[in-house]
């Protein structure tokens, strides 16, 4: 298999991990069944080429849903982590093409000594700018608000607390059985 | 060869994999290839893969991990006790299911059918 190849099986078998994680699969679990997924896919697409193997897979999600009964007591770190780095490149992003913009009306200016600022709507960010002989320099510190943003898309998507009131749940069904 | 209906098969898939895992120990791939082979080209590896995860997690499948000299080791499902008992168990029920339709399903004869 070539390197595309190798990179349509890999993606299929993070998808796949990716909705155990979301149906409560440990991480041992998933490790397992991500390692079964990429043997037999690697297998099955030097037979008939990658692109039909991960076809004849269908839906990851739909084959995490038949594979594992969920589990409402995980937490789910890993899709937490991930949306967690999505939402930090999205807001740094937004720093970078607002620091752009502020870059530009400081050189509209053409200050001759260095020039400090900060982005409105990004608590603790600093910018400076410094002419130099030939060009400028530019510094970015992007504040905390990115890692805040990070921390609390890591904690609403992957719910540590299910570890916590599922398992008072659960002691209140065996309680009630008995 | 005619398609075969998916509902059905469904319903049958938990049989098939311990009877052909009961034959001989084997991994993922190779039971598609084994199910293909017996003309039943409509079960996909999507539903295969997961129908062994849950034998397996079910107890009714045991695995171990073989080193594959093509490639990532392969993880073999071998058949257990409790397997051995629902596939006999599921053996019978299917024998009787298929007696049962094969008598609804029968022709009428004359002398039996409404004028």
């Amino acid at each position: 298999m070539n390197v595309v190849e190798h990179l349509r099986v890999e993606w299929a078998v993070q998808s796949y991990g990716f909705w155990l994680d979301l149906r409560g699969a440990s991480w041992r679990r998933r490790r397992e069944l991500r390692r079964e997924l990429r043997a037999n896919l690697r297998e099955a697409g030097a037979h008939h080429g990658s692109a039909a193997a991960v076809r004849a897979l269908g839906s990851p999600r739909a084959m995490a849903a038949q594979a594992i009964v969920a589990d409402p007591t995980s937490a789910r770190w890993t899709a937490g982590a991930q949306a967690a780095l999505a939402a930090l490149a999205v807001v740094v992003l937004v720093e970078v093409l607002a620091s752009l913009a502020w870059l530009d009306g400081v050189r509209a200016t053409e200050p001759v000594g260095g020039v400090t600022g900060s982005l409105t709507l990004f608590p603790g960010s600093s910018l400076t700018y410094e002419p130099l002989d030939r060009g400028f320099s530019m510094a970015l510190s992007p504040g905390w608000l990115a890692l805040a943003v990070a921390l609390v898309m890591l904690v609403v998507v992957a719910r540590p607390w299910r570890v916590v009131t599922g398992r008072g749940a659960r002691s209140a069904r065996v309680g009630s059985y008995v | 060869m005619a398609a075969h209906d998916p509902q059905m098969l469904k319903g049958v898939l938990a049989l098939l994999l311990l009877h052909l895992v009961a034959e001989q120990e084997d991994y993922g791939y190779a039971l598609v290839v084994r199910l293909h082979d017996q003309g039943l080209a409509d079960l996909t590896e999507g539903s295969v893969y997961p129908a062994l995860t849950r034998l397996e997690a079910g107890g009714l499948l045991s695995s171990r991990l073989v080193r594959s000299s093509s490639g990532p080791a392969r993880k073999y499902y071998g058949i257990t006790p409790p397997g051995d008992a629902e596939l006999a168990r599921g053996l019978t029920a299917w024998g009787s299911l298929v007696d049962t339709v094969d008598r609804v399903l029968a022709p009428r004869t004359p002398a039996r059918s409404r004028l």
